[in-house]
């Protein structure tokens, strides 16, 4: 039976771009947030407080396998953001996705991962993806005073969309690789995780060693018991 | 760093000191205002509303500004959700004090911070929790707690403020010392007379026990990141509980399959298991293996033996005189009114020898059967699950006790039970815990899932011991 339709919100990343080299349109305004009414009571009563304080993102020199593992040492050196925050409650998010992250001098190393009971994802993905299926991890990189910001969209089968790409470097590509514990777009199995190793040049962003760099992470799901959670982390971090 | 809360409230009779927390708590907070751009002065917004540092605690506090939670506080920041902040502030997602997402201008180089982390010598503590009475009225139209907060922040007492604060802090009343609270608190002893049990099974006066599921961190390899606090708060409630024996569910552990961490990560598990004095008898999960949920480990399998079933065997087997990684343990009523056996099945070891030797167990006669696995019947894709399904299905079985998703769930219509909320990273809308099974006066089988953190029941059902719905 196909999962319902679901599309993310576009609170935070509003892309309009897609991999064109030509495509440096600013992102489209922001919706005004409209107050909500009393949030439910949260499963996991825990608040979250999010680093303001910029974080490192380590270097290294170590190769990296992009195979989607997070199995290389850099990874349990690299800054960790704990677990996403409820968009909707502040409160821990589940499911719980999390960020690694480090750099090698010429690329930022991104370690996501999402606990996931059922791993989605729609065959043809918007080329435009001012909102995405899920399950996909939603990165904005940003350079103070830098607009458009950078933009990612990785997707749990392996596809990527990015925007916001450096003039500099308008050819400038992340790259990820995928690790995936269950079965995509199968809804009536228990999944459990996937995993998404990225590397995004420092070209694409403009970005250089030194630069401290603002990112917001957002990844929606909506667990087998029903009901869609979006959860956000945003922090600013400086590559070592 | 060291924090000194006189105490107002005792009564807590297990706490720890954390000084670490303390130092964090400072830290977070201790930043000064002033310094807000380059060059020292105030950043303004392009909405004409300078950045001041004004503390909130409601949005009423702000005039036409969010009251957003921010560096551990909450201040009023200028909405720019249809304009641009001005140098030194950017525009972020913030948490409002109300718990609603928005968009608001907060600065990029420094944020505002009271010195939250001295108290005060009035003999009182200066955070009240979520539960305790208090001073705050930040709830808004939210959910209020007791202490007129929202979201589990703390109230401060001497500001009349809510304050983000770590999980589980609470004043101690003999040294008014800051401390983590990790002990059971609101745990209902199950009045559990202790019976005569080893590994190999015994007799109880009731049956009863506790489950618990997986444990292990998110990331491969990282051992720093094991979740023995939550773990280990888990065990004190089950040891609270007072049941005489554990079962397990699988997954303690997330290492490289012939790597290093898997023992590190073993002993971290046993060390928070420990708080616990009864009984644990553990199922192999997929992560005892290689990871893969389509592992399959042992002699003759395809995946041989790896370091983690190596050390699965020798850490949490040996030690209470099992070998395989399947065995059946019995349990029978001192007094001959029922009978129960566990079969505890490893799908990510399967052989056909284990099937046998399924095939042989189910079908010697008990009042209740419970078969212990680590994936549920849907994560059909690990070796023994289909193969193991259609001998159980052959048989009368009470109820599957499984783990693998990392959530609590009963699943009345494939007669299962989740137990995968014991550390692992949480896939469903379930916080950690774990769960509490009684046998009943009409010989009920009731189960209570219990929430880590506040002790308190989340769920229960009972069923009979054919696995029918009992009231």
């Amino acid at each position: 039976m196909a999962r319902p339709h679901r599309k993310l919100a576009t609170l935070l990343l509003l892309a309009s771009c897609t991999l064109a080299p030509a495509c440096r349109r600013p992102p489209a305004p922001l919706p005004v947030a409209v107050p909500k009414p009393a949030p439910a009571p949260p499963a996991n009563p825990r608040p979250v407080t999010q680093p303001e304080l910029p974080l490192l993102a380590p270097r290294t020199s170590q190769p990296i396998a992009l195979d989607g593992e997070l199995s290389e040492s850099v990874w349990r050196a690299a800054t960790h953001s704990g677990g996403f925050s409820d968009e909707k409650t502040g409160l821990l998010a589940v499911p719980h996705s999390e960020l690694r992250l480090a750099n090698d001098g010429t690329r930022i190393l991104l370690g996501l991962y999402a606990a996931d009971e059922d791993i989605v994802a729609a065959a043809a993905k918007p080329t435009t993806p001012t909102t995405v299926e899920e399950d996909a991890f939603e990165v904005q990189i940003q350079r103070p005073g830098v607009d458009p910001p950078y933009q990612l969209w990785i997707w749990a089968d392996g596809e990527r969309r990015q925007a916001g790409v450096d003039a500099h470097a308008p050819t400038a590509s992340a790259t990820c690789a995928i690790e995936m514990d269950g079965t995509l777009n199968k809804p009536d199995d228990d999944d459990e995780e996937w995993v998404a190793e990225c590397m995004i040049p420092f070209t694409a962003i403009g970005a250089r060693v030194g630069d401290t760099l603002a990112i917001t992470v957002r990844r929606c799901d909506t667990p087998k018991i029903g009901g869609k959670r979006c959860g956000v982390w945003h922090g600013r971090a400086q590559l070592q | 760093m060291l924090c000194l809360f006189p105490a107002k409230r005792p009564g807590f009779a297990v706490l720890r000191h954390v000084s670490l927390v303390c130092l964090l708590l400072g830290i977070g907070v201790a930043v000064g205002c002033a310094q807000l751009d380059a060059t020292g002065a105030k950043a303004t917004a392009d909405t004409g509303v300078a950045w001041t540092c004004q503390p909130c605690v409601q949005r009423a506090d702000c005039g036409a500004d969010w009251c957003v939670q921010f560096a551990a506080d909450t201040y009023c920041a200028a909405d720019c959700s249809s304009t641009t902040c001005a140098a030194g502030l950017s525009c972020k997602t913030l948490i409002t004090e109300a718990g609603e997402s928005v968009k608001a201008c907060v600065p990029d180089v420094a944020s505002c911070g009271s010195a939250i982390g001295t108290g005060d010598s009035s003999g009182t503590c200066q955070f009240d929790d979520p539960t305790t009475p208090s001073c705050c009225t930040g709830c808004g139209a939210s959910g209020c707690q007791t202490n007129g907060c929202y979201g589990g922040w703390f109230c401060d007492n001497a500001a009349c403020k809510c304050v983000a604060s770590p999980t589980g802090l609470v004043c101690d009343s003999a040294d008014a010392t800051l401390v983590e609270d990790l002990g059971p608190r609101d745990v209902q002893p199950m009045d559990v007379p202790p019976g005569s049990l080893t590994p190999a099974g015994g007799t109880l006066p009731e049956l009863a026990f506790a489950i618990v599921g997986d444990t292990r961190p998110a990331i491969i390899e990282d051992t720093a990141g094991y979740p023995a606090a939550i773990a280990k708060k888990i065990w004190q409630g089950v040891q609270g509980s007072g049941v005489p024996f554990a079962v397990t569910t699988g997954d303690y552990m997330f290492a490289s399959a012939y790597g290093t961490q898997a023992a590190p990560q073993l002993d971290l598990y046993l060390g928070a298991a420990a708080a616990y004095s009864g009984l644990r008898l553990p199922a192999m999960g997929n992560h005892e293996c290689t990871g893969a949920t389509t592992s399959n480990c042992g002699v003759g399998n395809k995946d041989g033996i790896t370091a983690n079933f190596n050390s699965y065997l020798t850490k949490m087997l040996a030690p209470i005189g099992l070998s395989d990684p399947y065995y059946t343990f019995n349990v029978s009523a001192a007094d001959g009114s029922w009978t129960a056996k566990f079969v505890f099945i490893a799908a990510n070891a399967w052989s056909a020898a284990q099937g046998t030797w399924l095939e042989a167990e189910l079908a010697k006669p008990t009042t209740y059967t419970f078969v212990v696995r680590h994936e549920p019947a849907a994560a059909n894709t690990a070796p023994g699950v289909k193969p193991s399904e259609a001998i159980i299905n052959k048989h009368p079985v009470t109820l599957r006790l499984v783990g693998h998703t990392h959530t609590y769930q009963y699943k009345s219509d494939t007669h299962e039970i989740i137990v995968g909320n014991g550390g692992a990273p949480l896939s469903g809308g379930v916080n950690y815990g774990y769960v509490l099974v009684k046998r009943r006066a009409d010989a009920a089988i009731e189960f209570r899932a219990v929430d880590y953190s506040t002790g308190q029941t989340t769920s229960t059902f009972a069923i009979k011991a054919d696995g029918s719905p009992a009231p």
